[in-house]
């Protein structure tokens, strides 16, 4: 992790673009791969196929 | 734990948490929850101007996670996402423009810190009028707004449709028959402005332009204001990381807890009233307003404590509006079993 931090604070002091774009690439693959891995599982255990039907007013479709 | 870049000293457990209540929030109101992390950031130490760009950074990546299960439902429109972020990529340049600005005259805490304070209070406001105005249509009483289906549509959005400039476009997702580009792009730029001055993805002022100002279907906005905070927060993070306003590691470690929490708070709305989601939202925005008002009279400790326990409380409400619904709703399947029995 000391490392890391070290490269990262290293980037950010001199190399200000390179830093920027893995920062911004960083997000985009966390995120997308958490919502991807969640996206999975959910679909492998069969929750969260049905469509809004419960209590559902403005947000709802019923 | 040490973040040199930032250069403060901050628990990851304490940011992990921050992420997993934060993120209770964005997948519950189709929101990124920059308003939030921005202000708990500074709250923490870290200066106004990197507390915005990590802020940012933070919201991409909730944003994504949240229009992951949003796409998948349908509830994402790309046509009017992808217009709005046009209109929004110009606001968030004057945004950051306004920020740099401020950080060279040495003022930028000041200014944001009140322009912060007059948002989430309009923001709030807004939310009461809102859900009181809701509350009354539920009681069938007279307003000047019109149910159509699952969107109050306003004497407002209507105008706005009847503006006949070309080009013309159908949003069918939408369920918007006919609407000029332009005011889709012009809904773009006032999130964008925020977006690029106050940290925040959007969504805030996003989710009620969509429904209010162009007339979208509620569910779409939520998934389509999702859409556009990625777009939109991912331009405002690349900007404000130029002007070295980004600390990664803590937004890296604040995404953890905002893996699980952007699901559990995306499944709660399934079995939550809208103007329950509604006053839990506005209650959120208060509670950050007055942290953020206590922070600026120097009441630092009692401001910390004092958003940490809104947002404990608030994300504990959802799960527990999870846990009922997810009660109910095995209850009500026992009983349609047992009702087809009878049937055979």
């Amino acid at each position: 992790m000391g490392t890391l931090q070290d490269t990262l604070l290293q980037w950010y002091q001199e190399e200000v673009l390179l830093y920027t774009v893995v920062s911004l690439v960083a997000v985009l693959v966390v995120g997308a791969f958490c919502g991807f891995v969640a996206d999975a599982l959910t679909r492998l255990w069969g929750i969260g196929s049905e469509r809004f039907t419960h209590r559902s007013d403005s947000r709802g479709k019923d | 734990m040490y973040f040199p870049i930032s250069g403060v000293e901050i628990p990851i457990g304490y940011l992990v948490l921050i992420g997993f209540t934060v993120g209770i929030f964005g997948g519950f109101g189709g929101v990124g929850g920059g308003w939030l992390v921005t202000p708990v950031l500074f709250i923490l130490g870290v200066p106004m101007n990197l507390a915005i760009g990590t802020g940012l950074a933070y919201v991409v990546g909730q944003a994504i996670m949240s229009t992951f299960r949003h796409a998948r439902f349908g509830n994402v429109d790309f046509r009017v996402g992808l217009i709005m972020t046009i209109g929004s990529i110009g606001g968030v340049e004057a945004g950051v423009r306004g920020i740099s600005y401020l950080k060279s005259i040495g003022s930028v805490e000041g200014v944001v810190g009140v322009v912060y304070l007059v948002f989430l209070g309009a923001v709030a406001i807004f939310t009461l009028i809102e859900s009181t105005r809701a509350r009354r249509q539920s009681q069938g009483l007279k307003t000047n707004t019109n149910r159509v289906g699952d969107v109050v549509a306003t004497d407002f959005s209507h105008r706005i449709r009847e503006i006949n400039v070309p080009p013309l476009i159908a949003c069918h997702t939408s369920g918007i028959e006919c609407i000029s580009v332009w005011a889709i792009l012009l809904a773009g730029v006032i999130p964008g402005v925020l977006s690029g001055f106050l940290g925040v993805g959007g969504g805030i002022i996003a989710l009620p332009i969509l429904t209010y100002f162009l007339g979208v279907l509620t569910h779409i906005a939520v998934g389509t204001s999702l859409f556009q905070i990625v777009l939109v927060a991912s331009y405002a993070t690349f900007s404000h990381g130029l002007q070295q306003n980004v600390d990664i590691m803590i937004a890296l470690v604040m995404l953890l807890g905002a893996a699980v929490g952007a699901q559990i708070g995306a499944y709660a709305t399934r079995y939550v009233h809208g103007t329950e989601i509604r006053f839990l939202f506005g209650a959120a925005i208060i509670g950050a307003w007055a942290s953020m008002m206590l922070k600026m009279v120097g009441l630092i400790l009692i401001s910390t404590v004092l958003i940490l326990v809104v947002a404990l409380l608030l994300s504990s409400v959802i799960v527990a509006f999870l846990i009922r619904g997810l009660i109910e709703s095995k209850r009500a399947k026992a009983v349609r079993l047992t009702k087809n029995d009878g049937i055979v």
